[in-house]
């Protein structure tokens, strides 16, 4: 009788530990990035172009700047994250460091055309072109309309046609110097 | 769920787009003009036919000092330098012919170049040298020569050609 008993209370101890119905919990976790339109440059957009004499020998400007040394380009390497990056090229004339007026078949400004070139991802290259003048105009602005190439050197300047206000003047003596300023912008 | 709030909303602000960046730098471009003095014109002859008194009167066959004095000629040229001078060295009139007691072969004068407005001179009397250096500065155009100041040593001038020379000098000083 006893052991009945225990049994009895074992199948009621085996009742109460029935399992409930499974129940799991489940989550999701949104993960997101972006990647902001910017141009890094690899190599810093600076360098120093040495044009030398700048006057043929008969006074007037070389408008081919024969003397220089080192070469008329310039290449910075530039990444550009966005779709259409665009270059931005502008600078002031050759000035006199002194006397930069131009009077009496002389003159200390001698302008010239800076030619900033971006190679683009698909093919080809986006120029802009900057004259400067006795009134400098605004920067010129040009957009590559695709990626930027990835590759060393994707980005150059060149200066060249090197002239004066009035074609027969002479440059005065000294020394003369500009500043070209490029930007490459992601849009 | 709130769980889930929490783990996403540090996700999404990590992933916030950073303000576009542009990339700009110079280039320096540097040039220098040599200081320069050139002539464009440089070579001209005065010519006088003859330099003795003609005629009859008490100075013929001496010089005609007015045969020489204001003749002039121009070159052109130009310095491009505010410290350029220019200096002028007169060669006499001279005469290869020898002379004998009472006869003269040489004609001495003064030259006179004037360029921007500034003169430098100098005589032939005496060993030959040059004048005293003028500033005439930057400028591009004539370079008047004139002569003056015509003289000899007493005497009647030797027959014979006789030729002298004035050498005009600009020089660039920096």
């Amino acid at each position: 009788m006893k052991k009945i008993a225990l049994i009895a209370l074992a199948a009621s101890a085996a009742a109460l530990a029935t399992p409930a119905a499974a129940q799991s919990a489940s989550g999701t976790v949104g993960v997101t990035g972006t990647v902001a339109a910017k141009c890094t440059a690899i190599t810093p957009i600076t360098g120093t172009i040495t044009l030398n004499e700048l006057a043929l020998a008969n006074g007037t400007v070389d408008a081919a700047f024969g003397a220089q040394t080192g070469g008329l380009t310039r290449s910075f390497t530039v990444n550009c994250t966005g779709a259409t990056p665009s270059i931005t090229v502008s600078s002031d004339a050759l000035n006199h460091s002194t006397d930069p007026t131009t009077a009496n078949g002389y003159t200390g400004r001698v302008h010239y055309t800076s030619t900033l070139v971006a190679d683009k991802a698909t093919t080809g290259t986006a120029t802009a072109v900057y004259n400067t003048a006795d009134v400098l105009p605004a920067a010129t602005t040009t957009n590559l309309g695709a990626p930027l190439k990835n590759a060393a050197s994707n980005v150059r300047v060149t200066v060249s046609t090197g002239h004066t206000t009035n074609a027969t003047d002479l440059l005065k003596a000294g020394s003369y110097s500009s500043t070209i300023s490029i930007t490459v912008s992601p849009t | 769920m709130r769980k889930l709030l929490l783990i996403a909303a540090p996700l999404a602000l990590l992933a916030s787009p950073v303000l576009a960046q542009s990339s700009t730098g110079n280039v320096i471009v540097n040039g220098a003009v040599a200081s320069r003095c050139l002539f464009t014109t440089n070579s001209k002859t005065i010519t006088i036919t003859e330099l003795a008194q003609t005629g009859t009167g008490a100075g013929a066959g001496s010089l005609d000092a007015a045969t020489v004095n204001g003749r002039n000629e121009t070159l052109v040229g130009w310095c491009n330098s505010s410290a350029s001078t220019m200096t002028v060295t007169a060669t006499p009139l001279t005469n290869v012919a020898s002379v004998a007691t009472g006869f003269v072969n040489r004609v001495d004068y003064t030259a006179t170049a004037n360029a921007n407005s500034v003169n430098a001179t100098d005589t032939s009397v005496g060993a030959l040298a040059a004048g005293t250096p003028a500033n005439v500065g930057l400028f591009t155009g004539n370079v008047l020569v004139t002569l003056s100041a015509a003289s000899t040593a007493a005497g009647l001038l030797v027959a014979g050609a006789y030729a002298g020379n004035v050498a005009v000098t600009l020089a660039p000083a920096i």
